[in-house]
């Protein structure tokens, strides 16, 4: 009997699911990443040996410019998975320590165009502007969108203008990049879908917290500096985003879809606006 | 074409060869995820783990001793990465439901295996966490007693008599369902 337990537990394992496309992706980017700076590595220092060893047989310290200009490290490398971590800091985009999470569904004008991409913004807990081109998203700590933006549509229901000015940004005057684990997972939130119209949460939260972006791109691309913005045009397949304090409790967790769709879900402490 | 050996390609690898290194990715990444996933029950944090894992021991193949098997190595490491996920987000039950089920949802060729199988994964989700580790870790990972008391810091007699409690409980379950 044991036995015959043990084979169908053993046999079991054949269920077991295959990872997704977008997780290999990104995973066999990482894994060959160090790989390539494993080879650099390698490179630096046969360099810094030959220079070593011309300078020793007398070609002059001068002239080996290796030693004039510093190694370049690894050129910025595009990739279609964008995911970055980051630490943000209230101070810079106001007092107030809570964070305003944004969402909304996509709403689509034709059949190939969006009047709204489906989108999730963490922002700063205050009163918006629109006087930059950035609109509300000027107070933002980070946002995703997903969709193929036309010159009319908009994002962000708190923002009347059309255009968008970047499919998904991170505050460089709020955040910083950060090594620490966030996990994309919405355990131990509540929430689900967004309406087209929005949804709208305040949610208190320590001075510093981690924001986690990670977004598929239709296209690669590297992430580049847009006036105080991480950010990039290129339109984005899916996205999701994650907000944890430091010590690792979730407060948000959003997630956009090509399909217009948009789930977001926030922590027990959050309270609808 | 000639299956190049592990051995072969993780000297290519750690000279910097991106082939060698993509063909390793490539033959043991699945294995390092679905390690990943069993351990954790969650999509997102098997993503993370495996992603970790593999990256990690990509970085350290320097210090790897090519005269032992890789993939042992290359599953512990992610099965430790992932233990460490799920003690840090405090993952104590895996919820059942279709989201959390252990067990993929298309079935094969052989449709009443695949069925039977599936009640043996949907009987190990339900299991309370700490004895669905152990089980999953034994049975589906081929973790010895004591490798799996080194992973989760436990003397082995607490694994040993957990494993016992759980497949006690898995008895039960299957033999309602006549499975076993």
């Amino acid at each position: 009997m044991s036995s015959e337990l043990e084979q169908r537990l053993r046999e079991a394992r054949e269920t077991l699911p295959d990872p997704d496309s977008a997780a290999t992706r990104e995973a066999r980017s990482r894994a060959l990443a160090t790989i390539r700076e494993r080879r650099s590595r390698r490179v630096r220092v046969a360099a810094v040996v030959a220079v070593l060893v011309a300078a020793l047989l007398g070609l002059g310290l001068a002239e080996a410019s290796f030693l004039r200009e510093p190694f370049k490290t690894s050129t910025p490398t595009t990739s279609r998975i964008v995911d970055r971590t980051f630490v943000c800091a209230h101070g810079p985009l106001g007092d107030l320590q809570e964070i305003e999470a944004r969402a909304g569904r996509g709403i689509r004008e034709t059949r190939s165009q969006w009047k709204q991409l489906p989108f999730a913004v963490v922002a700063a807990g205050r009163a918006t502007s629109s006087i930059s081109q950035w609109g509300s998203l000027a107070h933002s700590f980070a946002w995703i969108t997903a969709g193929d933006p036309a010159a009319t549509t908009t994002i962000d229901s708190a923002w009347r203008k059309t255009g968008v000015p970047a499919t998904l940004g991170v505050s460089l005057r709020a955040c910083k990049r950060a090594t620490s684990r966030v996990a994309l997972s919405a355990a131990g939130l509540s929430g689900g879908g967004a309406s087209p119209f929005g949804e709208e949460f305040d949610c208190p939260t320590p001075r510093r917290f981690l924001v986690r972006v990670r977004a598929v791109l239709s296209s690669p691309a590297s992430l580049r500096t847009r006036e105080s913005f991480l950010a990039t045009r290129v339109a984005v397949r899916d996205a999701r985003l994650a907000v944890r304090t430091l010590t690792g409790r979730a407060l948000v967790y959003a997630e956009t879809f090509g399909s217009g769709k948009t789930r977001l879900f926030t922590a027990g402490g959050c309270f609808r606006e | 074409m000639r299956r190049r050996p592990d051995t072969e390609l993780i000297v290519l690898a750690r000279q910097g060869s991106i082939e060698a290194a993509e063909i390793l990715f490539d033959r043991y990444w699945t294995h390092a995820w679905k390690a990943a996933y069993a351990v954790t029950a969650d999509r997102s944090l098997a993503d993370d783990a495996a992603q970790e894992g593999i990256e990690k021991a990509f970085g350290a193949l320097g210090r790897f001793d090519e005269t032992r098997p890789f993939a042992p190595w290359l599953k512990r490491i992610v099965v430790n990465r992932a233990i460490d996920h799920l003690r840090r987000y405090r993952r104590v039950e895996a919820l059942h439901d279709e989201q959390r089920a252990l067990h993929r949802w298309e079935v094969g060729d052989s449709v009443e295996e695949d069925l039977r199988s599936w009640v043996v994964a949907d009987a190990v989700a339900a299991l309370g966490s700490s004895k669905r580790l152990v089980v999953v870790l034994h049975y589906w990972l081929d973790l010895p007693l004591e490798e799996i008391a080194g992973v989760l810091g436990l003397p082995v007699g607490t694994v040993a008599s957990r494993l016992a409690r759980a497949k006690a409980e898995l008895r039960a379950a299957l033999e309602e369902d006549r499975v076993v």
